[in-house]
């Protein structure tokens, strides 16, 4: 069964178009990179995936549950509690983290297990230990976000998002901020999952990362999706002008 | 000198009496200001128009009149409404409601200065809005508001002696009650040192927090 199935969603800020009729279908495992020029819709999709943004029209459908349906051309969401369960199949991490500033690292990363999935306490620390170990921040779980550097902040917002054990993991550009040398460390922390078979869909600048990591690649222009196929197909062979003039502009 | 401590310490339990009733009005209005305060910044965050306006319109009447007019209106203004307040609650009634419209935009501002990600990120881990609030928004408010918050404070030790206009019995009536008793000014000194003590009192905290 799909992980996610998007369907012919659009969505409108006001009267400008971000996303124009988007359909996508993701597979248990598939990694899948979303690439395009700034101001394409990357994140825009991302962020109505996990309802952050409301679509104005199509349907998506998460782990075999419609999230919104289309009725009449208008998007038709079930209801809010219903969302916030759904949702909580999904991870999301941001490009600037959205740490909790007033909470060290490990309370981060507990909060939501606790206060959302109403886990023990115990037992949420004892994952949160697993996954800030594993990110590498074993010895700075304690810290606070500002006693973190930006490579450390991601990957305690990746913890973050694991540790409501999410089927699709979501990833708005996180590399974005960070200085080029510590991209590799936060880059290294999601390939884990991505070799785990986590579902994964991560809008990126990080080309070279796109092209090892992802199973599909998606070109995004202007709301649409203007291309996908594999890496090799999207990197060596891209077939449409609008994704060579893109793959040109960015070789610099 | 000797006669001038000596004066001060005949007039001292008025003092101190007085001064505990300051101190009275200054509890009270900071207990009932403060909640309903938040109460009015959450309300007035909500996306329904009118709502919004009635809030934003008791801010303004709250911060656009005197709080000595309005202590007036409750105390004098409201029999005629068929409310009848005795002087020392007409205080809490007026103090407060002004207070916590003050306070209202204190945190209704502080609410506001904390980044968006901040509610995506909750939201994106399935917190419903007032997990949101409680556990994520207001902490982080609560560091940023302390400055004007403090300031506010030490402005109401000082408001307390509005009280006086409708003959409740705190610091500044007990002084002039002293002062036109013994055609004397030392009262009026006497009190001045209790208002400066405690506004540094506050200071102090303040600058702790
Ligand atoms: N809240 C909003 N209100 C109005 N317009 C918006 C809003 N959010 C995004 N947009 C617009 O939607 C378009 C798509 O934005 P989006 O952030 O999805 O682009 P992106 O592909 O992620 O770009 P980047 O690579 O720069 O992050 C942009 O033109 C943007 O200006
Ligand atoms: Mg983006």
């Amino acid at each position: 069964m799909d992980v996610l199935n998007i369907k012919n969603i659009t969505k409108y800020f006001g009267t400008f178009c971000a996303l124009n009729d988007i359909s996508l279908n993701v597979k248990k495992g598939e990694v899948i990179s979303i690439i395009g020029p700034s101001g394409s819709g990357k994140s825009t999709l991302l962020r109505c995936i996990n309802r952050i943004e409301k679509i104005t029209s199509g349907s998506i459908t998460i782990d075999g549950t419609a999230m919104v349906e289309n009725v009449n051309g208008k998007a038709k969401y079930i209801s809010e509690k219903e969302v916030r369960q759904l949702i909580l199949k999904t991870g999301m991490v941001f490009q600037h983290f959205n740490l909790f500033p007033h909470m060290t690292a490990l309370q981060n990363v507990i909060e939501a297990p606790i206060k959302v999935q109403k886990k023990s306490r115990e037992e949420a620390v004892k994952v949160a230990e697993e996954l800030l170990t594993m990110v590498g921040l074993g010895e700075k779980m304690n810290n606070y976000p500002v006693q973190l550097s930006g490579g450390q902040k991601q990957r305690a917002a990746i913890a973050r998002a694991l540790a409501l054990n999410p089927l699709l993991m979501l990833f708005d550009e996180p590399t974005s901020a960070l200085d080029p040398e510590i991209t590799g460390a936060v880059l290294n922390v999601m390939r884990d999952p991505a070799k785990n078979n986590m579902t994964m869909l991560i809008a990126t600048h990080e080309m070279g990362f796109a092209k090892e990591v992802s199973d599909r690649v998606i070109f995004m222009d202007n709301g649409h999706i203007v291309e996908e196929g594999t890496p090799a197909e999207i990197f060596d062979n891209p077939k449409s002008d609008r994704l060579q003039h893109f793959l040109e502009s960015i070789i610099r | 000198m000797s006669e001038f401590f000596s004066y001060v310490i005949r007039i001292w339990p008025a003092m101190q009496q007085g001064a505990l009733v300051s101190l009275e009005i200054f509890a009270v209005t900071l207990i009932l200001s403060l909640p309903l305060g938040l109460l009015v910044a959450l309300v007035g965050l909500v996306k329904f128009k009118p709502v919004r306006w009635l809030i934003n319109t008791y801010i303004w009447i709250m911060r656009g009149t005197p709080l000595l007019l309005q202590l007036f209106f409750v105390y004098f203004g409201l029999p005629t409404f068929g409310i009848t307040l005795n002087s020392i609650t007409s205080v809490f009634v007026a103090f407060a409601l002004n207070y916590a419209a003050y306070f209202a935009e204190i945190f209704r501002a502080g609410i506001l200065s904390i980044d968006k990600g901040q509610y995506e990120a909750s939201q994106a881990l399935g917190m419903t809005y007032s997990q949101t609030m409680r556990r994520i928004i207001i902490p982080q408010t609560v560091k940023r508001i302390i400055p004007p918050l403090s300031n506010e404070v030490i402005t109401l030790i000082k408001d307390t002696s509005l009280a006086t206009y409708i003959t409740v019995p705190e610091l500044l009536h007990a002084a002039k009650t002293a002062v036109n008793r013994d055609s004397v000014t030392t009262a009026y000194l006497v009190a001045a040192i209790i208002y400066l003590f405690l506004t540094l009192i506050l200071t102090v905290i303040s600058k702790k927090l």
